[in-house]
């Protein structure tokens, strides 16, 4: 709560947050699924790298494997942009389309012409992929799986 | 040929190996700018150099940090395995791949070709082709974000506009105690008691963190770096791993030491030493341009802007059931096509959205109403319906430059006429050219002005450490307030000469209108005075408001005045009238006029004729 203060108070400072600029950690992405509540989470994350999650940043994050060994492997890229981005997915997969669920078929190695299958795949399946409103990035990923597995056109594409 | 070579060689490597260390021309190499550079080295006050960089095992020598010339024997005694094993040896040289690089290049040796796995791996993960400079500006209802930020982002061989997102961002920040108050937050930040060190992470963190969460919009320029240049860069972003640097917010901020890595790219380039004193991000971009590295930009614009953009696409009873929709959970559907019924649930998801963030609702209340928005959007089988926003016609760094001098010609009715001198350290007032600013709000730091008069008396006019506002009209989906803030001092009418005031005052309220074309706000004012002009601290409630009209891109006009009452003084109050014109000549350039009225003991009529220029 004290920081809650302590922030707000220098809210009024005009450059004191645009010259510290921090890192916010994992689970950034996830504000309304699974997320935590908006602005005591935006204060805490935008200002303190504690809050969210034990992540240390290094020159080396998502570069070499989430533990910090080896180059980081396609499934892990996919699953890493699923847990940074499920807010805008969810948004885009009600939508049929958008840049993050572009990328997300970028990074999970579609095919051009398989995209937009992959896409209204998705839409049309939105209530079996985000479950619910708890929904972890996780069991998005799985579910997004499963329905990629059990396509006629797509189940090549399944990850491993 | 190939034998005569490998003569020459070993002949080289036998005379330089052993003595080289000792040799002259290593001293003129430790003078050498890329050296200084590879080092963060730069000249200081006791010691002929110091580097920026404060953890001991970035250097190869105790000395290292103040004496270049040592730490560049060290390096190249390690490079040459002397008194190390072999694989101690390689470590080394893979923990310093930039000066390996370099060095090897530049002095006789037979050392190997870099061989470092993890290196490799990092590189072929990011798989470099250019770099990108990212600035993530203001949104116009967080004029604290002004400064912006700045981050780069590594752009890969295979990328498209779908990958961007993947890319890996390149970002320098603090590392705050998260103990601290916010008083010792401020403190410890000014004179860099938290240190600073390089990330790197996925492009969409940040994207997120700037676009969706603070949002702001964010300017991306490509910079004009061949692979090669890139690889230096990386090489030597790799060797900061153990670098750890003070964090001023004023000088040593992301701005500078951004730039203090990519002037690494080759040995041509400098980047950093034209600032001595301060770097905000719009300066950092400006420094680029200078040198020609910036290529035009691509914009991701903010929540906000595209929540804007898209209540402009609808009618007022679109909207109206856009509404019923957030407050009700439902609308009646039937009077729209599939089209129309698309852009209401995506509204009403993005605008509901957007208070979840921005006034932190209450998540088990409004996450399933947000769910339950897409599902419904996720069944009708529909492109979605609106446009995103268009580029805005000017990038930040076509506005003027951020630091502003003037000369000032004052004819005053009651006291001798003067001419004043003005400097301003940064960075935008509402009567400044537009151009790349975001409209209605302003920001100056450390706002001095200084006169002569004709009996070449010399003074202080007003020193404004602080005047900064923001004034956000309301319009269709943002209801917002104003406020002011000024702390300084200055000088006000008393009976027989000018008198000497420290003040701070701060305003709330309301804006009115279009800031790019006409626009008032009143605001409701507290102020506290000291000096001369109160016999002790007095305190003053009032209003200020005023009204600023863009006539044209180069030419404003501004009405704004301010009356106070003072609760213990011999005055029952104190007010001022300012009638303004500003006529932006050039970008950099701009005459402005003024009339100004003020009464406190007395009253006194100014007419002031400015010339300004920004640099």
């Amino acid at each position: 709560m004290k920081k809650i203060i302590a922030v707000a108070a220098l809210s009024l400072l005009p450059f004191t947050q645009a010259m510290a600029d921090q890192d916010i950690g994992c689970g950034l992405g996830s504000m309304v699924f699974a997320g935590k509540e908006g602005k005591v989470f935006k204060v805490l994350g935008a200002t303190t790298n504690g809050t969210s999650g034990n992540q240390t940043f290094g020159i080396t994050f998502g570069t070499l494997g989430c533990d910090g060994t080896g180059p980081i492997t396609s499934t892990e890229t996919v699953s890493l942009f699923i847990d940074g981005n499920v807010d805008q997915l969810a948004r885009d997969i009600s939508k049929g389309e958008g840049e993050t669920l572009a990328t997300l078929a970028e990074v999970w190695g579609f095919a051009e012409q398989d995209k937009a299958e992959f896409a209204s795949l998705a839409q049309a399946n939105f209530s079996a992929i985000y479950t619910s409103e708890n929904v972890t990035s996780q069991t998005v990923l799985e579910n997004l799986n499963r329905l990629v597995a059990s396509n006629a056109v797509l189940s090549s594409y399944k990850l491993a | 040929m190939k034998i005569l070579s490998t003569v020459i060689f070993i002949i080289l490597t036998l005379l330089s190996l052993p003595s080289f260390s000792s040799d002259i021309s290593l001293k003129t190499l430790a003078k050498n700018s890329y050296w200084l550079q590879l080092g963060h080295y730069r000249s200081a006050v006791l010691t002929e150099w110091k580097s920026e960089v404060d953890s001991e095992s970035f250097f190869l020598t105790k000395s290292g940090k103040t004496d270049p010339y040592a730490e560049l024997l060290a390096t190249v005694d390690s490079f040459n395995a002397i008194g190390l094993t072999v694989n101690e040896a390689n470590k080394l040289r893979c923990a310093f791949p930039a000066r390996y690089t370099w060095l090897k290049k530049k002095i006789p040796n037979n050392w190997p070709e870099l061989n470092c796995i993890e290196l490799s791996q990092w590189k072929e993960v990011m798989n470099p082709a250019g770099i990108t400079l990212v600035f993530p500006t203001a949104f116009m209802n967080s004029p604290s974000s002004m400064f912006g930020h700045t981050l780069l982002r590594v752009d890969a061989k295979d990328q498209n506009r779908h990958r961007e997102l993947v890319a890996f961002a390149i970002n320098f920040s603090a590392q705050p105690d998260v103990e601290d108050n916010a008083a010792a937050y401020a403190f410890k930040g000014l004179v860099g008691q938290y240190p600073g060190n390089f990330t790197v992470m996925p492009y969409y963190r940040k994207v997120r963190e700037y676009n969706d969460i603070e949002s702001r919009d964010i300017w991306e320029y490509k910079l004009n770096f061949t692979e090669r240049e890139v690889e230096r860069i990386l090489l030597h972003l790799w060797e900061l791993q153990r670098a750890t640097f003070d964090y001023y917010f004023i000088d040593e901020n992301c701005s500078y030491q951004l730039l203090s890595l990519l002037q690494l790219a080759n040995e041509k380039l400098d980047l950093t030493s034209s600032f001595s004193f301060q770097a905000i991000p719009s300066d950092t971009v400006a420094a680029l341009k200078n040198n020609k590295l910036l290529q035009e930009p691509n914009y991701r614009p903010a929540f906000g802007t595209r929540l804007y953009h898209y209540a402009q696409q609808l009618s007022a009873q679109e909207l109206a059931s856009v509404q019923q929709l957030i407050e009700e959970g439902e609308f009646d559907n039937a009077t729209y096509t599939i089209d129309r019924q698309a852009a209401i649930l995506e509204m009403a998801y993005e605008w509901l959205n957007f208070n979840f963030y921005d006034q932190g609702l209450n998540r088990d209340l409004i996450a399933p109403r947000l769910k339950k928005l897409l599902y419904e959007r996720s069944k009708l089988k529909t492109p979605p319906p609106f446009s995103e926003p268009e580029k805005p016609l000017a990038s930040p760094e076509q506005g003027h430059s951020s630091s502003r001098v003037g000369i000032t010609l004052v004819n005053s009715n009651n006291y001798d006429n003067q001419i004043e001198l003005s400097y301003r350290l940064a960075y935008h007032d509402l009567l400044d050219y537009s151009l790349g600013y975001i409209p209605g709000a302003q920001i100056s730091f450390f706002d001095f002005q200084s006169s002569f008069s004709k009996n070449d008396k010399l003074r202080i006019e007003h020193l404004y450490l602080i005047d900064a506002m923001s004034l956000a009209p309301d319009n269709e989906v943002f209801n917002s307030w104003s406020w002011n803030m000024r702390l300084g001092y200055d000088r006000q009418p008393d009976i027989n000469k000018q008198k000497s005031r420290y003040f701070t005052q701060g305003g709330y309220g309301k804006s009115f209108g279009d800031p790019n074309k006409f626009h008032s706000f009143i605001l409701g004012s507290v102020e506290f005075n000291a000096g001369d002009i109160a016999d002790n601290v007095e305190v003053g409630l009032g209003t200020e408001l005023g009204a600023v009209w863009q006539l044209n891109s180069n030419n404003k006009l501004a009405f704004t005045g301010n009356v106070m009452w003072l609760l213990n003084s011999e005055v029952a109050r104190h007010s001022r009238v300012d009638l303004s014109w500003n006529w932006a000549l050039q970008t950099n350039w701009a005459l402005r006029s003024n009339i100004n009225y003020k009464k406190w003991y007395r009253e006194e009529t100014q007419a002031k004729l400015t010339l300004y220029y920004y640099f």
